[in-house]
């Protein structure tokens, strides 16, 4: 019981940090010391001082600003993809698991192609070869996103399916939909739920990595995996350039894991390993 | 079992297919012309009566499903296309790059492995120790951070900082350490986590506790059944992270500009040379596919159980 | 094993008692909640076997564990001592043994043992830490009797799973010898072959090269056996070693123990809720309740002449073949056949102690008498409300089958073979009749049951209802007049609603057509839809004072209830719609006997008052015997004898209805 409780505490922590990183990240156009964009030629490189907390990058861009807007993006890009790809995943799924049949059979094996694919590989073809842009990214991240949500979701209902509690949903005359959103869907929510809060850290970091490879977001928008390559050229000379958006994200990364896993201990399931 | 494998190779064909078709349709929806894109690639001066006859000899102006069925076949004996930027066959690039990929990529999963299967078995006995919350809370930093931030960082620490080795890898030896520190330490983490999570899951069976209330010395259980029992569910693990190898692979040989598939990728995409891009997410695909339709038919072959059932 | 004579033991009072484990006053628990057993005193001889028979929940299996090793388990000792020979702190024992007495002499081979369960002891750190604690235990004053690995052996209730499941029984023969410091190359695979010969395992080699999963639950069980006999230990710890396994393997398994006691004296703790299992092996019995003993005695004492009230509870509430109705003699127990199958007679004087108010005591077998009695008797009253339905009564209907069955069959296809899961059974019930399916596992008679509620299509037959055929797209009137009462009764609930809101789904989902017409013809008002509310509320009150659960569970989750309360939900929730047909799959294997015994009071109950047919399927032919007017035997899908109860009970025809009677009480 106690380790159940621990875990609830420590998700509402984490939970209440990253409600904070998106206040921050909607805030961020006005929490921001100067414009993100505006490039100053007197301060290119500039050490952090108290007008430009972070320094500057080689265009004397404030770094601080720069890393704010970021949060925006890769937050808000995020949280965005993984709810899409967990609501198409998840209704899916549940229609293939409750119906079977050929629609099961087609999405079935839509899926298994798709996991045929390394997802970050795949991602970077087809970001590649579509051209950056946030939502290219997102379309190259999501195509494999959803299976995830669909073979979960209908394992789950293939499961409880046969639990008593449906035989006998259905003995009470309850219509399919009813069973479907009434007794299956709150009762395979759980290990859903985790997942889709495990994937958002591992999300960011997609998009980061397309964004450093110059795949994802296009300049001059701030995001912080493409100021990391932009600044690794002359990092000997402005290191902060680097390492301010760099532990950005990694505390970010590190409040969604987190939260991942306490909803995880807390819900007592466990997330698919992928 | 042989009938097994043929079976398994039969439920192949589908998922190639859809695979290729695919990668096929990806190129078919690329923005542009791929005769005027070839052109560009090539820096001809592009003019109508040029595009429409390279058009000619590409194809491009039968049905797509031809084009596609076309092209299946000729991938079938190897003949991935050629490159638009220099014309040489696709094929020959992606065997150029493969040798240094592979090398990189067996490296670090050795690495790996002989690090986190330890790790993740001395947590695991330990649970809750001292011991066992830092080295979860090191791999959960590992597991949060970037690989390419890694590899940035590395960089300026080892290199810039240290001078120890040299910023650029160029493929030699000295040059694979760092690369294959930057691609083990997420895997690391990784392993160490879930490996951990199995190693935990096998001790509290019941046959486990059988065991002991029967006396049996706790390292037998511990290496002669619980590693013995957890082996496949960790060659399961190692076969999925293969994708992340594969991803990662490409951001970490771009970073280091190690001479391997994903460093040719990048500059194809760069150049907007479509058939190597196409050829390397097949190849990715077919070997990530392969890998993990061999690693199930080990699992038939380890555990009696899966063998038997049907 | 060397057998001498050892005279170590304490002469006070002048009486010579030996022990193999004794137990004073002891408490045990888990962490820091409150103790789950609670000062209990028992020892055990050498060669002696004692039973522990509790309900679930009673603390039995924590008792076991505590004795085998706390640590492995992680059970904390809250109080009192725990002794084993081997520490033995000799006058603190003697002066135990008066209080307890009643035990045989018995020889015992001290010194070997004790020196294999130190060696044992070594290769665990985790008994290595007790044996530090061991140390200054007059300090602490609460020892364990752990490190007894080598001279203690336990069997559990799935002994597959106690294997490690893919690897060959050799190897982990290998080990466990190995470790126990008894492996001595070929010898010991002589001894192993001779072991499982002993046991009745005539292939061994064969046995040896398989693995663990390939067996089933019965050869797995008695391989366990032969393994903890090789250890040779004095003293074996069981955990209800046959509760998993069907009713013709449980004998087998017993007979194994029992030989394993002749052959080297091993002294036997046995835990089970089976009061025939116990009566079978037992030469001394423990009743556990709630954590306590509330009686622990001589086998015939404790059948014969229970002192406590629970016991006699117990006793009566299993079920049982009347001695006149059988032909073929069981084999399980003489003892248990002795009992007298009513044990409380003067029922006041159970009330008058208090003790057990909540627990009405209750005599399985009297109640079911009358209602199988009255069941031809039965007049159509039904309830009010519904007066609109009495029309599809007439009154004739008593004669002709509400429920008939005719030729039905189910073919599962795995891969090329096609699996016969049911085949050919045909049967009729009438209203207010019970009609019994008994099989033992995968003999088909869930699947039957499924087919007949609409869950599964039928490959061919008929089910007719009312003397019309069932299509296999059910209406919800069709699943109105049809109602089911799962196994397992809190799954049987959505975990994330209610009880009361799922006990009202049903109706609302079946009878609400019915309602708006009959509130028509009585020309209510539209208007009154409000009322509705409190209507719903009253008939759900009705509905659990009817299957005597009280209001206020109705805001509880299922997991919140207990099995017996959810089954009793169950079956408020069934009846809410007023079906004809009752479908009862194994609806009391999962509970235990005392609740066991209130759940079928229960049902017979309403079904007298409400006139349904019920098609009960059960594994335990003396429960459906007792309340079934006709009994169909099932065996891999198809009917062996269909016959009526007694009939069947005198003169069973077929050879495995007796192989089932004779395993029965």
């Amino acid at each position: 019981m106690t380790s159940k409780k621990k875990a609830k505490k420590r998700t509402i922590f984490f939970a209440v940090l990253a409600l904070l990183l998106v206040v921050v990240s909607i805030l961020a156009p006005w929490l921001c010391p100067n414009d993100p964009n505006a490039t100053n030629a007197l301060y290119m490189k500039a050490a952090p001082c108290r007008q430009f907390p972070f320094g500057t990058d080689s265009l004397g861009r404030c770094v601080c600003s720069r890393v704010l807007m970021g949060a925006r993006t890769s937050v808000f890009s995020a949280l965005l993809l993984v709810a899409i790809t967990f609501l198409i995943g998840t209704v899916l799924g549940m229609l293939c698991g409750f119906y079977g049949g050929i629609l099961d059979t087609i999405v079935m094996r839509l899926a298994d192609t798709m996991l045929a694919f390394p997802q970050m590989v795949l991602a970077i073809a087809v970001a590649g070869i579509l051209g950056g842009g946030m939502g290219n990214a997102m379309a190259a991240l999501g195509i494999t996103g959803w299976t995830l949500y669909a073979r979960l979701a209908r394992s789950q209902v293939l499961a409880i399916k046969k639990e008593p509690y449906i035989l006998a949903a259905r003995l009470g005359g309850c219509s399919d939909t009813k069973i479907l959103f009434r007794h299956l869907l709150p009762n395979i929510l759980p290990p859903l739920l985790v997942n889709a809060t495990t994937q958002i850290g591992v999300t960011m970091m997609g998009f980061a990595g397309l964004s450093f490879l110059g795949l994802g977001v296009q300049l001059p928008n701030a995001e912080w995996g493409s100021m990391i390559n932009e600044a690794r050229g002359y990092m000997q000379l402005a290191p902060w350039a680097v390492l301010a958006p760099g532990a950005a994200m990694v505390l970010t990364v590190m409040i969604f894991n987190y939260l991942g896993d306490s909803v995880q201990d807390l819900m007592d399931v466990k997330a698919e390993r992928r | 079992m042989a009938k097994y494998i043929g079976k398994r190779l039969l439920q192949m064909i589908p998922v190639l297919l859809g695979l290729t078709f695919l990668t096929f349709l990806l190129l078919y929806l690329s923005p542009g012309d791929p005769a005027e894109k070839k052109l560009k690639a090539q820096g001809v001066a592009v003019s109508d009566e040029i595009v429409e006859q390279v058009r000619e000899e590409m194809g491009l102006n039968r049905p797509f499903l031809v084009q596609y069925a076309d092209w299946l076949v000729s991938a079938l004996h190897g003949d991935l296309g050629t490159s638009y930027k220099d014309e040489r066959p696709v094929a020959e690039k992606l065997a150029d790059g493969m040798g240094n990929t592979l090398l990189l990529s067996l490296a670090s999963l050795f690495l790996a492995l002989i690090v986190s299967v330890p790790l993740a078995l001395y947590t695991a006995v330990r649970k809750n120790r001292f011991s066992d919350y830092l080295i979860r809370f090191l791999s959960f930093i590992g597991n949060s951070v970037p690989s390419f931030l890694l590899s940035v960082l590395l960089i300026y620490f080892f290199c810039i900082r240290l001078k120890w080795f040299p910023v650029i890898a160029k493929g030699t030896v000295q040059g694979l350490f760092l690369p294959t520190l930057a691609l083990a330490i997420p895997l690391i983490s990784r392993f160490i986590r879930q490996f951990r999570a199995e190693f935990l899951e096998q001790l509290s069976q019941e046959y486990v506790t059988g065991a002991r209330v029967r006396g049996v010395k706790e390292h037998l259980i511990l290496f002669c059944n619980v590693l013995h029992n957890s082996m496949m569910p960790i060659l399961t693990i190692v076969g999925l992270s293969v994708g992340t190898l594969m991803g990662g692979s490409v951001v970490i040989e771009t970073i280091f500009m190690w001479p391997g598939l994903g460093k040719l990728v990048m500059d194809s995409i760069t150049a907007r040379d479509y058939p190597v891009i196409q050829g390397f997410v097949i190849l990715m695909a077919v070997l990530y596919v392969g890998i993990n339709l061999a690693i199930d038919i080990c699992y038939r072959v380890f555990d009696p159980r899966t063998r038997d059932a049907r | 094993m060397t057998i001498q004579r050892m005279d170590g033991t304490v002469n006070e009072n002048d009486e010579v008692r030996k022990y193999l484990i004794a137990a004073e006053h002891l408490s045990l628990g888990y962490g820091s909640a409150a103790p789950v057993v609670s000062d209990v005193s028992f020892s055990i001889a050498p060669g002696e076997i004692l039973c522990v028979v509790g309900e679930s929940g009673s603390g039995k299996s924590t008792l076991l564990k505590a004795i085998m090793n706390p640590e492995e388990f992680g059970v904390k000792i809250c109080g009192g001592k725990l002794f084993s020979e081997m520490l033995t702190d000799e006058k603190i024992i003697s002066k135990q043994v008066t209080d307890e007495g009643g035990i045989g002499k018995q020889v015992v081979d001290d010194e070997k043992i004790g020196n294999a369960a130190r060696r044992g002891g070594n290769g665990q750190r985790r008994v290595g830490n007790t044996r530090n604690k061991r140390n200054d235990r007059n300090k602490s004053g609460k020892e364990a009797g752990n490190g007894n690995t080598g001279r203690t052996g336990m069997i559990f209730q799935n002994s597959g799973a106690s294997f490690n499941p893919i690897r060959t029984y050799r190897k982990q023969f290998r080990e466990t010898l190995k470790s126990n410091g008894l492996f001595r190359d070929e010898e010991s695979w002589q001894e192993v072959l001779q072991m499982l010969d002993s046991l009745g395992l005539a292939d061994g080699e064969r046995i040896l090269d398989s693995c663990p999963y390939e067996m089933s639950g019965g050869m797995n069980q008695r391989i366990a056996i032969a393994l903890t006999m090789l250890l040779r230990p004095r003293l074996i710890l069981a955990d209800e070693p046959t509760s998993a396994l069907d009713v013709t393997l449980q004998e087998q398994v017993l007979d194994e123990l029992l030989r394993a006691r002749e052959l080297y004296g091993t002294a036997i703790l046995l835990v089970t809720h089976n009061l025939g299992v116990a009566a079978k092996m037992a030469d001394r019995i423990a009743v556990m309740r709630e954590g306590r003993f509330v009686e622990c005695r001589s086998v015939k004492e404790v059948l014969h002449s229970p002192e406590d009230v629970y016991t006699k509870e117990l006793l009566a509430a299993v079920p049982r073949i009347p001695e006149n109705m059988r032909t073929v003699p069981p084999r399980i127990s003489e003892e248990m056949r002795a009992v007298p199958p009513r044990i409380l007679e003067n029922r006041q004087t159970v009330r008058n102690t208090g003790l057990y108010s909540s627990a009405e005591s209750f005599d399985l077998q009297a109640v079911v008498q009358n209602a199988t009695k009255s069941h031809s008797r039965f007049s159509g009253s039904k309830s009010e409300e519904r007066g609109c339905e009495n029309k599809e009564k007439n009154e004739g209907s008593y004669t002709s089958p509400i429920l008939e069955v005719r030729h039905l069959g189910k073919i599962y296809h795995q891969g090329r073979r096609d699996i016969h899961a049911v085949r050919d059974i045909s049967f009729a019930v009438r209203e207010g009749e019970f009609l019994g399916i008994v099989g033992e596992s995968g003999s088909g008679k869930s699947t039957l049951l499924r087919q007949i509620a609409g869950l599964e299509k039928p490959d061919g037959g008929e089910i007719l209802f009312g003397g019309g055929p069932l299509a296999a797209k059910r209406t919800k009137e069709d699943y109105r007049r049809m109602q089911m009462i799962f196994q397992e009764p809190i799954a049987s609930f959505d975990p994330r609603i209610r009880i009361g809101k799922s006990i009202l789904e049903n109706q609302k989902n079946l009878c609400r057509e019915k309602m708006r017409r009959c509130r028509i013809k009585k020309t209510v008002d539209e208007t009154s839809e409000r009322i509705l509310g409190n209507v719903e509320k009253e008939t759900l009150e009705m509905l659990l004072a009817q299957t005597g659960l009280s209001v206020d569970l109705k805001d509880r989750y299922p997991s919140e209830l207990s099995g017996g309360q959810c089954q009793r939900a169950a079956i408020s929730r069934a009846i809410a719609v007023h079906p004809k047909v009752l479908l009862c799959d194994e609806i009391t294997s999962a509970l235990d006997v005392s609740v066991q015994a209130r759940i079928i009071e229960l049902l017979v109950r309403l079904v007298k008052e409400r006139g349904m047919a019920v098609v009960f399927v059960s594994h335990d032919l003396a429960l459906v015997s007792t309340v079934c007017s006709h009994v169909l035997v099932m065996k891999d899908g198809v009917c062996v004898e269909y016959q009526e109860t007694g009939e069947l009970l005198r003169h069973p025809l077929n050879e495995y209805t007796k192989q089932l009677l004779g395993a029965v009480l």
